[in-house]
C-alpha cells in the first residue's frame, strides 16, 4: 500500500477558543493516497468546512492529527503548507476581489519565481481560457462559475501535491459545474491529489476514486466511491440523487 | 464586539449588593470631603459606564464619543442656572431633555454606520460638539467656559449633597441595565448586537431600538454631565467634552465585563480607588498612567474581571457560559 | 487675490496633509486598525526632527529618511510585540488600545519637550516666490513636493512590487493570504512599521514649516480621518485629492469665518461624508466596502 498522502487521525475539529469554543467535528479518521481523487459529502452543518479550515491550518485541531506525507502538520502555519504541496480552495472562493483574475492567478505563485509563475500562468491559463479572456477584469465582478475557476486556478498556481476543493458547487448551475469537474479530470490526470467536498453526493463523487460521507461532525460512511454512491443510506439522505 | 450575554442578578445576587447599597449610603454619612469627592467620582464614571453598557453592551454600537452627551447635560445645567437662573431641578430636566433630543436627531443618520464608521462618527460628532461649543461664544463663553453660581452651605454638606446625587443616579443607571437584560426592550437590543439583520427579519424594528436605547443612555451620560457641573460650578469645552471621560467610562465597563449589571460599579470604584492610591500623586504622568493602565486591560483582561473569573475558576465558567 | 492666496496656501497644506493620512490609511486598509496613536507618532517625528536641527545642526529634509526609519523600527517593535494580541478583538478594544497607547506616547513627548511649542526656522525660510500676484513659500512649496513624492512612492510600491501585492491581498481576504502562502504576522508587522515610517516623515515635513506641541496629536489623527474617509479607504489618489480638498477648506474657513473654525471644518465634512456615503470621494468598490 503506498504511503498516505495526507491523513486524519481522530481528528477533533471546530471554531473559536476556550470558553467560546464550539467543536462541530469529531473523531475523523481519513486517508488519502499521491494522485487520488477523494469525495467528502455532507450536508450543510455536518461540519466540512471547518474540517477543510482544520487541514489548511486556519483552525487549530480540538484534537487529533492533521499529517501531510507523514508530517505532522501541528507546528506547520497556514502559510506554509503550500509550500508543501497542500492548497486549498475554501467555501465562497475567496478571491482577493479588489484585484485583477491576472493578479489573483500571480499571487497563488506567490512564493515561486517570475519566470516559474509565467509559466505556471500560461498552464492555468491553457485549463481554464476563461480566465485568459478575462485576465485584466476585476475578480469581485466575476460571475460565481468564473470565480471558482479563477480561486481553483489561483490555488493550481502553487502545483499543490493535493488540491482541497470546499463547496465546489454551491450557487453554480450545472453547466458550470460540469466544467469544472472536466477541469478536475484534467488536474487529476496531470498527477494532483484531489479532495473534494460538496453538499451534492452525486457531483461530489463523480471522478471520485474513494468516498467519505460526513453527518453531524462524524464520518458515517467510507468506502470506494461506486459502492458508497450505491448505498442505500446515502441513497435515502441526500438529495441530487 | 464584545459577546458575553448579560447575567443580570448572576455574578452578584440582589440581597448583598442592596446591602451594599445600603452601606454606601450610610458611609456618605460618616466619611470626610476626600473620601466623599473620590466616591462621587467613581459614582460619576460608573453612571458614564452604564451608560456605554447599554448602547455598547447591550446593542452591539460602539459609541465612541458617548461623552458627547455629558458635555450637553453639562452646559445645559451650565446655561440654565447661570444664564437664566433656573433652579437645579429644572436645569437637571433641561439636561435630560436635551440629550435625549440630541440622541433622537443623531441617532438615524449616525445608525446607518456602523463598526468602526459609527464609532468615529460619533467621535467626530463629540469634536464638533465641541468646536462649536468653543466657538459660539454668545451661548457658551466659548473657551473661557461658564461658572456656575457657588451653592450656599459647607464644603462638607455639598459634599454630602453630591454624593447621594451621584449614588441615587448610579443605581437608577444600575436599575435601569437591570431591567433591560429583563425586559423586551433589552431583548430586541441584544437581538441586534448579535444579528441586526435577522433581528430585523424577525420582526424588530432597528432603527428604533438603536435610537431608544441610545436616547436613554444618552439621558444618563447627560445627567451625569448636568450634575458634574453643579458639582465643579465651572465648564469649559475641553473639559466636558473629553474624550477621556469616554475612554475612562469604556475602560471601566471594559473591566466590569460588557453587558454585566453590577459590573461597571464595582469596577468605577476598584479604579477609582486604585488610581487616587497609586497615582494621585503623579501629576506629570497622569496621563501616561491612565494610557498604560488601558493597554494593559486591553491586552489581559479583555473580558474584564468577569472574564478573569472565568479563567480562574472553570467550573463557574462552564456553569455560566 | 486674498481667496487665491488662501486657495495656494490651502492646496500647499493639504498635500502636507495627504502625508500624514497616508500611513494612517495604510494601517487602516490593511489591518483593519484605526491607529488613534497617529498623530502622537507624527509628532514623535516632528519633535525628532527638531532634536536633530537642534543639536546636530541637521536640515529637516535631510532628517526625513533618519526620522523615518527610526520611526518604521518603533512601528515595526510595537506591532511585533503589542498591537499583534490586540487586532482581532473588537471594534472598540482597538480603538481604546491605541488610545492608550497615544496618552502614554504624548505624556512622554510632554515629559521630554513640555507643552512648549516648537518649530524650525531653516535658513531659508524667507526664500518665497512671487507667481501671477500669489506668494508661494519655498519651504512649502518643497513640503508639498515631497510629500506628494511620499504619496506617489507608496502608490508605486503598494501597486508594483511583490510586497506591495501581498499587503494588497491580505487587506482584501487575510485567510486566502495565509492560503497563497503570505505570512500575514509578517505583512502586519511590516505595514504598520510603514505607516508609522510614514508618519514620522510627515512629522519631519510638519517640523519644516509650522509650530506643533504634544497637545496637537489629537489633531493629527482626526485630519487623517477625515482625510481617509473623504477620499475612500485603500486609495491613494483619494487620500491627495483629500487632502487638498481639507487644506483648502480650513483655509478658506480661516480667512471666510474664523480661525477658530479650521478644525470644525474637517469634522463638518466628515460627518456630512460618513451620512451621505461610506465610501468617499473615491472609494473604490470592495475596499471600502469590506471594513465596517
Amino acid at each position: 500500500m503506498t504511503a498516505l498522502l495526507l491523513s486524519l487521525e481522530r481528528l477533533g475539529a471546530g471554531y473559536g477558543a476556550g470558553h467560546k469554543a464550539l467543536q462541530v467535528v469529531w473523531d475523523v479518521d481519513l486517508g488519502l493516497h499521491a494522485g487520488e481523487w477523494v469525495a467528502l459529502v455532507g450536508a450543510s452543518g455536518a461540519g466540512k468546512s471547518a474540517l477543510v479550515r482544520t487541514i489548511a491550518g486556519l483552525n487549530r485541531p480540538f484534537s487529533g492529527a492533521v499529517r501531510f506525507s507523514g508530517r505532522d502538520l501541528a507546528s506547520v502555519p497556514a502559510h506554509a503548507r503550500v509550500r508543501l504541496g497542500l492548497a486549498a480552495v475554501l467555501e465562497g472562493r475567496r478571491l482577493f476581489t479588489g484585484m485583477s483574475v491576472r493578479e489573483n492567478l500571480l499571487l497563488g505563485a506567490y512564493g515561486a519565481t517570475s519566470p516559474e509563475a509565467a509559466e505556471r500562468l500560461a498552464q492555468v491559463e491553457t485549463l481554464f481560457p476563461l480566465l485568459a479572456a478575462r485576465r485584466d477584469q476585476i475578480a469581485g465582478t466575476l460571475s460565481g462559475g468564473e470565480q471558482q475557476m479563477c480561486a481553483i486556478g489561483r490555488a493550481l498556481m502553487a502545483e499543490p501535491r493535493l488540491l482541497v476543493i470546499d463547496e465546489l458547487s454551491l450557487g453554480l448551475a450545472p453547466a458550470v459545474v460540469d466544467k469544472l469537474l472536466d477541469a478536475l479530470i484534467a488536474i487529476r490526470e496531470a498527477g494532483t491529489a484531489l479532495l473534494v467536498i460538496d453538499q451534492d453526493a452525486g457531483i461530489a463523487l463523480s471522478g471520485a476514486d474513494r468516498a467519505y460521507v460526513m453527518r453531524t461532525g462524524r464520518v458515517v460512511l467510507d468506502g470506494i466511491a461506486d459502492d458508497v454512491l450505491g448505498d442505500p443510506h446515502l441513497q435515502r439522505e441526500y438529495i441530487g440523487l | 464586539m464584545p459577546n458575553s450575554n448579560p447575567e443580570p442578578g448572576r455574578l452578584f445576587p440582589a440581597v448583598p449588593l442592596a446591602a451594599a447599597a445600603a452601606a454606601l449610603a450610610a458611609a456618605g454619612l460618616i466619611l470626610d470631603v476626600y473620601w466623599l469627592r473620590i466616591l462621587t467620582g467613581a459614582f460619576l464614571f460608573a453612571t458614564v459606564a452604564q451608560s456605554i453598557n447599554i448602547i455598547v453592551g447591550f446593542t452591539g454600537y460602539p459609541a465612541f464619543g458617548q461623552v458627547v452627551f455629558f458635555g450637553l447635560g453639562a452646559y445645559a445645567v451650565a446655561i440654565a442656572t447661570a444664564d437664566l437662573s433656573t433652579p437645579l431641578i429644572a436645569a437637571a430636566v433641561l439636561a435630560v431633555a436635551v440629550g435625549a433630543l440630541f440622541a433622537l436627531v443623531c441617532g438615524p443618520p449616525l445608525f446607518r454606520l456602523r463598526g468602526h464608521y459609527f464609532a468615529i462618527g460619533t467621535l467626530g460628532l463629540n469634536e464638533a460638539t465641541k468646536a462649536i461649543a468653543a466657538n459660539w461664544t454668545r451661548l457658551t463663553g466659548g473657551g473661557a467656559g461658564i461658572s456656575l453660581p457657588l451653592p450656599t452651605g459647607s464644603v462638607a454638606a455639598n459634599g454630602r449633597v453630591f454624593f447621594y446625587a451621584f449614588l441615587v443616579l448610579m443605581l437608577a443607571a444600575t436599575a435601569a441595565v437591570w431591567r433591560l437584560g429583563r425586559n423586551r426592550f433589552g431583548y430586541a437590543c441584544r437581538a441586534i448586537r448579535a444579528d441586526e439583520d435577522g433581528a430585523e427579519a424577525s420582526g424588530i424594528n432597528p432603527l428604533f431600538y438603536k435610537t431608544a436605547a441610545w436616547t436613554l443612555s444618552a439621558v444618563f451620560a447627560a445627567l451625569a454631565g448636568g450634575f458634574y457641573a453643579a458639582w465643579q460650578n465651572y465648564v469649559d469645552p475641553s473639559t466636558v467634552f473629553d474624550m477621556d471621560i469616554a475612554v475612562k467610562g469604556f475602560v471601566i465597563f471594559l473591566l466590569g465585563g460588557p453587558g454585566t449589571v453590577f459590573g461597571p460599579v464595582i469596577a468605577a470604584l476598584a479604579l477609582e480607588l486604585v488610581s487616587t492610591a497609586v497615582w494621585g500623586n503623579l501629576l506629570t504622568f497622569h496621563l501616561g498612567a491612565m494610557g498604560l493602565l488601558i493597554m494593559l486591560t486591553v491586552l489581559y483582561l479583555p473580558q474584564g474581571f468577569p472574564g478573569l473569573a472565568r479563567r480562574v475558576r472553570p467550573a463557574l465558567s462552564r456553569a455560566g457560559a | 487675490m486674498l481667496i487665491v492666496q488662501a486657495l495656494i496656501n490651502g492646496l500647499l497644506l493639504g498635500g502636507l496633509y495627504a502625508c500624514v493620512a497616508i500611513g494612517f490609511s495604510l494601517i487602516w486598509g490593511v489591518m483593519n486598525l484605526i491607529n488613534l496613536a497617529h498623530g502622537s507618532f507624527v509628532l514623535l517625528g516632528a519633535y525628532v526632527t527638531v532634536t536633530l536641527n537642534e543639536r546636530f545642526g541637521i536640515d529637516p529634509f535631510l532628517a526625513l529618511p533618519v526620522v523615518a526609519g527610526t520611526l518604521f523600527l518603533i512601528g515595526l517593535l510595537l506591532q511585533r510585540y503589542l498591537l499583534n494580541r490586540v487586532i482581532g478583538g473588537s471594534v472598540f478594544s482597538s480603538l481604546i488600545f491605541t488610545f492608550g497607547l497615544n496618552m502614554l506616547v504624548i505624556n512622554l513627548l510632554l515629559l521630554a519637550f513640555t507643552a512648549d511649542v516648537r518649530g524650525i526656522t531653516v535658513p531659508y525660510a524667507r526664500v518665497s516666490w512671487h507667481i501671477a500676484g500669489v506668494f508661494v513659500p519655498m519651504t512649502r512649496a518643497a513640503v508639498f513636493a515631497v510629500a506628494v513624492a511620499l504619496t506617489a512612492g507608496l502608490a508605486l510600491f503598494v501597486n508594483r512590487s511583490r510586497l506591495g501585492a501581498a499587503i494588497k491581498a491580505t487587506s482584501f481576504d487575510v485567510d486566502a493570504a495565509r492560503l497563497v502562502g503570505i505570512d500575514v504576522d509578517r505583512i502586519y508587522a511590516i505595514t504598520f512599521a510603514i505607516g508609522a515610517g510614514l508618519a514620522g516623515a510627515a512629522g519631519a515635513l510638519i517640523a519644516a514649516v509650522l509650530a506643533f506641541s504634544p497637545v496637537l496629536g489629537d489633531a493629527y489623527t482626526l485630519k487623517a480621518f477625515v482625510v481617509v474617509v473623504l477620499g475612500g479607504l485603500g486609495s491613494i489618489p483619494g487620500a491627495l485629492a483629500a487632502g487638498l480638498v481639507l487644506g483648502v477648506a480650513e483655509n478658506f474657513a480661516s480667512v471666510l469665518i474664523d480661525p477658530g473654525y479650521r478644525d470644525a471644518v474637517g469634522f463638518a465634512l466628515l460627518l456630512i461624508v460618513l451620512v451621505v456615503s461610506r465610501r468617499g470621494f473615491y472609494g473604490k468598490r470592495f475596499y471600502a466596502e469590506l471594513k465596517s
